[in-house]
């Protein structure tokens, strides 16, 4: 259920969430948030109680954000893999505008909050993850001898390397292009031939825009 | 290193496996080792060095691979494995209880191992990856660097039980799942029809 306040909280949580992104975590005092978003202090804490219970609010928004995605994107009729390309996407947009200075921010003024974040992120995905090669198998295109506890937790580690702020600054590489590599190994692991031909079909009218 | 230390690095090894070496006063590990007091001092002033040693001595049997194959004129998929199977063969250490026990109580030097082990990997899998290329077993388009990096990061995971229960995931299997990921991921069509066909005729074996 949407309601004219719901959706004006929702804008603030984006809106902010870009500030933060923009400008980092620490510098960025709730008058400055009040101030570029337009709205007076006394609005903003009508919404949340403290720069922390705003960032708290940004991840959960996120989270359903993610979920909302899920199930608009599960009920249409797509393969395991179009769901996976769909689902890069989303993330590949999400991924442009993170980097590890924020990660580190997170870590180091919100410790508690920031594991939390990660830990329901991480569940999730896991989960997803696991559910997608269970279909890929039924339909045919994902090999059968597949252990999908196993692979899922692989897909995990692999997304919790990339946020590890020294995996990127030793190699000069940006999160996008370690996504899209990441990503695109994962499809090949898992696939067998027809997923991989279906796979290589799909690949070029993939643009990630990275 | 003298055959003796070998040999008793060796036996060190196998101990490691059954018993917290940590948890041995110098004697008992002597009188488990079959050696006396001196013998021991010869070779290593303390638990530390022989520790120390121990893991040195791995990461050796580790290179000796490939100092003692020729790969040449190998295909680079045969390489992995050939390096895979040597890799179960021999690694006594990389069992995730003796690894939790050294990172425990020899933080540093454990840290030590893995940082010079995984550079080295990361230096073999680069000119495995450029030769698989050059061979067409793998996709020419691969960022070299890029998918090493991955490959040491997951390898990395495999020995935190966290994220992988032992009880639940042996690590002969979380070996191979993570060697047979890594060649599909690289491979072109011909390399894994090339995959394939040797995984068949190889008995893994693990």
């Amino acid at each position: 259920m949407s309601t004219a306040r719901d959706d004006k909280f929702f804008e603030i949580l984006t809106q902010a969430k870009g500030l933060f992104l923009e400008y980092g975590l620490r510098s960025l005092s709730m008058d400055d948030i009040s101030r570029k978003l337009a709205i007076s202090k006394k609005t903003l804490y009508q919404y949340v109680d403290s720069k922390e219970d705003l960032i708290s609010k940004i991840f959960e928004h996120s989270q359903s954000e993610t979920q909302e995605f899920y199930d608009r994107v599960c009920p249409k009729d797509l393969n395991a893999i179009d769901i996976l390309l769909e689902a890069s996407k989303f993330v590949s947009k999400e991924m442009l505008r993170f980097n590890p200075v924020i990660t580190f921010d997170m870590m180091k003024y919100y410790p508690v909050l920031f594991n939390n974040f990660i830990e329901m992120k991480r569940d999730l995905i896991h989960r997803k993850i696991k559910d997608n090669i269970l279909q890929g198998i039924n339909e045919g295109i994902y090999r059968e001898n597949l252990n999908p506890e196993l692979i899922s937790q692989i897909y995990v580690n692999n997304l919790v390397s990339m946020h590890q702020a020294d995996f990127l600054a030793k190699s000069h590489l940006t999160f996008a292009m370690v996504f899209e590599v990441m990503f695109e190994n994962h499809i090949r692991a898992i696939a067998n031939r027809q997923g991989l031909d279906y796979f290589e079909s799909k690949r070029d009218s993939l643009d990630f825009q990275l | 290193m003298e055959e003796e230390f070998k040999s008793i690095l060796e036996r060190a090894r196998n101990l490691s496996k059954q018993v917290s070496l940590r948890s041995l006063s110098v004697d008992e590990l002597c009188i488990k080792l079959g050696i006396n007091r001196s013998t021991l001092l010869k070779y290593s002033k303390t638990k530390r060095d022989l520790v120390e040693s121990l893991l040195f001595y791995e990461r050796e049997s580790f290179q000796s691979i490939f100092v003692e194959n020729d790969f040449c004129d190998t295909n680079a998929i045969d390489i992995l494995f050939i390096v895979s199977r040597e890799v179960c063969k021999r690694f006594t250490l990389v069992t995730p209880s003796v690894t939790f026990d050294l990172q425990k109580y020899y933080p540093a030097i454990y840290r030590n191992h893995v940082e010079e082990r995984s550079q080295y990997i990361f230096e073999k899998i680069k000119i495995n990856l450029e030769k698989g290329i050059r061979q067409g077993m793998y996709r020419s388009d691969l960022s070299v660097e890029l998918v090493a990096r991955l490959y040491i990061s997951r390898l990395l995971d495999l020995h935190n039980p966290e994220y992988f229960p032992p009880e639940r995931f042996s690590f002969p299997m979380l070996f191979e799942v993570m060697f047979e990921n890594f060649v599909r991921s690289v491979a072109t069509p011909e390399g894994l029809v090339f995959f394939e066909n040797r995984k068949n005729e190889i008995d893994f074996a693990l």
